[in-house]
């Protein structure tokens, strides 16, 4: 049987060594994208609500967030409030400044419907900085 | 001498301008010979002109490709920089062009062709009776759904049916929206424009392509995969693609993705002639059609072209030591960017400066809908990769076992050319995870699903288990044929995000409003209000614009459109009081003298507005309650 020199096997290892090279960079080739379309969230903030009052019509609640914000300079930016009843479809949508490192509190009232509704504060500043709040359920 | 044309190529003619001069005359006698004639000139008989001298099926697979391809790049230049209107007759003065310019592309191909291309092939029966078996799944599920229902829909037919009344393509489509300016994927608006203008309405127009291109995609499907596997496996993968792992039947059917949906026609043409051309086959004009095409349906495919790109070239190193057909597709591809981006230059100097994710704002609205993604789990991660299928988030049977199977077949897989698939296969599984945190992004997990049905046809290629399919398929949840085309019998008077009908009562009620209600009439309803992916249809109301022409106090916020923002935010406000209390008279008169509301509409499914609230009220008077439907007229 005719024995392989050491120089072609080691051409197959090299070979070997330059395909799974040629793998790694094609991969972080096509992985390098998601690194632009993916903003992950920074900025984050605890919300609370708590229902103060039912009427015959309406429901109203007050709710409080503290958003904590490591790489802004400075402590204003603002907080998007949303209210959904359906999923995607929203009952209230209000913009509110806010202090960064403060609570900050805000009123909600919505039709009562015997309904649970979803609330989302969704944060960002002027050095696009971005962070949403856990969605929490509001119930009227 | 040898002639222009063949016989076969005189007799396309002949039906053409056959086609052409019915469709001309007919508006004067019949609308609906109008509508079919022109349905074929857009669909169909451009692309068979020019692919006369293909193969069969790939006539099939590409003739609509080349068709709307055409139909929407010659109209942009009409309408966008001629100034052509888009009117009822817009179509008369295209299709002359359009003729004229496939004619004389034929004379310099034939003077240039030294021999035909290939001689008309015989399509194999066991792939017309697959064909046949999804053709009729499909009809059946259209059948039972009547239209399409969904965000994108009503987005869709609300953006093109503004741009009809407004006469052209024009990204300002007030007052008919709040948008003053958008930017989105031209088919989605332009294709049902143009359909529009046969007399069509959008939604209708929007179910029916949408569907044909599924069909179409199956057959791409066929053609990709009989470049891999032998023929016998070959149809058996395209049988249990059409029935189990349709992706794009998913995405159609819930919430109506169509334009996403079909983009997989153009992407598995792609990989088709990007094979071809591994293999030395050029064919140049067929993957300029299916690259403009798919840039004009929807760019996130154009990942899973990169990946199987990336997959090809790893397959010739690892077979070749070389890159010398890897280098020649990529010089391909680059002549043909060019080409694609002057074909749509009308398009993209109007449209292109606008990009509104670009905002802060928007960013921060976007990413409320992905937030519940992006801190999702690993474990949850690799399961949607995996397990999920897009319209039902949660596992599906049929994905589950395609992984299972893709898992025991894999040895299978990495043989001869099919090593190509297993890369790719690899890649997505990889790269979809570093995607998915982003909601649109989460799409790429639905891409590995491409390859179940390849692994599927190693192991079950025998006509028993197409007959065990058959029968276990209605028992299986989440098996997308069967699945699909009991959705109605299943959501009846029942609210569902992901699936959605529209009853007959809906449409009654659309019909009372076009005969008894003024066109000038302003409706107010329960479906705005929306966030970065745009209003969710709730009470299917949103589809009172595009079938009636009645203006909406409908705020749809879509990240795609640029809208007054403080506006669409008092118009949430405004919502919300009049929901809260429907006599609060500062905020009628504001709806009535503002924003020219004139009526409420309240569907089946309701939150904001109760129609009790309506109806005990002084202010408003029922001029319409058919079921759960009631249309108020302010007093």
């Amino acid at each position: 049987m005719k024995k392989k020199s050491i120089s072609s096997k080691l051409s197959k290892v090299r070979g070997k060594w330059k395909f799974f090279i040629l793998l790694i960079v094609l991969i972080i080739i096509l992985i390098l994208p998601s690194m632009v379309v993916t903003k992950y969230s920074t900025i984050k903030g605890s919300l609370i609500c708590r229902k103060i009052e039912t009427t015959e019509l309406t429901c109203k609640f007050v709710c409080s967030i503290h958003p904590e914000n490591p790489k802004n300079t400075t402590k204003e930016l603002y907080g998007r409030v949303i209210v959904f009843h359906s999923l995607w479809t929203a009952m209230f949508d209000k913009t509110y400044r806010m202090q960064s490192s403060n609570t900050n509190l805000f009123d909600i009232e919505l039709p009562r419907r015997n309904y649970e509704y979803s609330i989302v504060v969704s944060m960002y500043d002027d050095e696009s900085n971005i962070g949403v709040s856990d969605k929490i359920k509001l119930v009227c | 001498m040898r002639p222009l044309l063949n016989k076969r190529e005189n007799f396309l003619w002949i039906i053409t301008l056959a086609l052409f001069i019915i469709f001309c005359l007919s508006q004067y006698f019949n609308q609906i010979f109008r509508q079919v004639t022109g349905i074929l000139l857009i669909f169909a008989m451009p692309g068979i002109l020019i692919l006369s001298r293909y193969k069969t099926e790939e006539i099939i697979a590409f003739s609509s490709v080349i068709s709307v391809s055409l139909v929407i790049i010659l109209t942009f230049f009409l309408n966008i920089w001629i100034g052509i209107r888009i009117d009822d007759v817009f179509l008369d003065k295209l299709f002359p062009v359009l003729l004229v310019g496939i004619f004389l592309y034929k004379i310099i191909l034939s003077k240039n062709q030294k021999k035909t291309l290939a001689k008309p092939s015989k399509i194999g029966l066991y792939f017309i009776l697959i064909l046949l078996v999804s053709v009729v799944f499909r009809v059946l599920i259209i059948s039972k759904i009547g239209t399409l229902i969904g965000t994108d829909i009503a987005k869709f037919a609300t953006i093109s049916h503004a741009m009809k009344l407004k006469e052209g393509i024009t990204p300002d489509l007030r007052p008919y929206d709040l948008a003053s300016s958008f930017f989105y994927f031209p088919l989605s608006f332009t294709l049902p424009l143009i359909i529009e203008t046969l007399g069509i309405d959008a939604i209708t127009s929007i179910t029916y392509f949408s569907f044909l291109f599924n069909i179409l995609t199956i057959v791409a499907f066929y053609i990709l995969v009989s470049k891999i596997l032998d023929h016998k496996k070959a149809l058996y993968a395209t049988f249990f693609y059409s029935m189990f792992f349709d992706v794009s039947l998913d995405y159609l059917m819930s919430r109506g993705v169509f334009s996403f949906a079909i983009a997989f026609l153009p992407c598995f043409l792609c990989m088709y002639l990007l094979i071809e051309y591994f293999n030395g086959v050029k064919k140049r004009n067929l993957l300029f059609f299916s690259f403009l095409f798919l840039f004009l349906t929807h760019w996130f495919l154009f990942f899973v072209l990169f990946a199987f790109l990336i997959s090809l070239f790893l397959y010739e190193y690892y077979s070749e030591r070389g890159f010398s057909k890897s280098k020649g597709i990529i010089i391909e591809i680059l002549k043909i960017i060019p080409l694609i981006l002057i074909s749509t230059l009308p398009f993209l100097i109007l449209f292109g400066p606008i990009y509104p994710t670009q905002e802060i704002v928007k960013a921060a609205d976007w990413k409320i809908y992905e937030i519940d993604i992006e801190r999702a789990s690993f474990l949850n991660k690799i399961f949607a990769i995996i397990f999920e299928n897009f319209a039902t988030i949660i596992g599906s049977v049929s994905y589950s076992l395609g992984f299972l199977v893709s898992i025991l077949t894999f040895n299978e897989l990495v043989k001869n050319k099919r090593l190509v698939i297993a890369i790719f296969f690899i890649l997505l599984i990889f790269s979809s995870f570093f995607y998915i945190h982003s909601i649109t992004w989460k799409r790429s997990a639905d891409y590995t699903k491409i390859v179940y049905p390849i692994s599927f046809s190693f192991l079950f290629n025998h006509p028993l288990f197409i007959g065990i399919s058959f029968i276990s398929s209605p028992f299986v949840q989440n098996t997308p044929v069967w699945y699909y085309y009991n959705i109605p019998d299943r959501v009846e008077g029942k609210y569902q995000f992901f699936f959605d009908v529209v009853d007959d009562n809906e449409l009654k009620a659309f019909e009372f409003i076009k005969e008894n209600i003024s066109e000038n009439a302003t409706f107010l309803l329960d479906d705005g209000g929306a966030g970065c992916l745009g209003g969710q249809p709730f009470s299917h109301g949103e589809r009172i614009f595009p079938l009636t022409s009645r203006k909406l106090f409908y705020f749809t916020n879509s990240c795609p459109l640029k809208i007054d923002w403080d506006d669409y935010q008092h118009r949430v406000d405004l919502y919300r009081n009049i929901s809260i209390n429907p006599d609060n008279d500062e905020i009628l008169n504001e709806l009535k003298d503002n924003y020219n509301v004139t009526h409420i509409y309240i569907g089946p499914v309701h939150v904001g507005l109760n129609p009790e609230l309506f109806k005990r009220s002084k202010n408003y008077e029922l001029v319409y309650h058919e079921k759960e439907i009631y249309i108020f007229e302010i007093i």
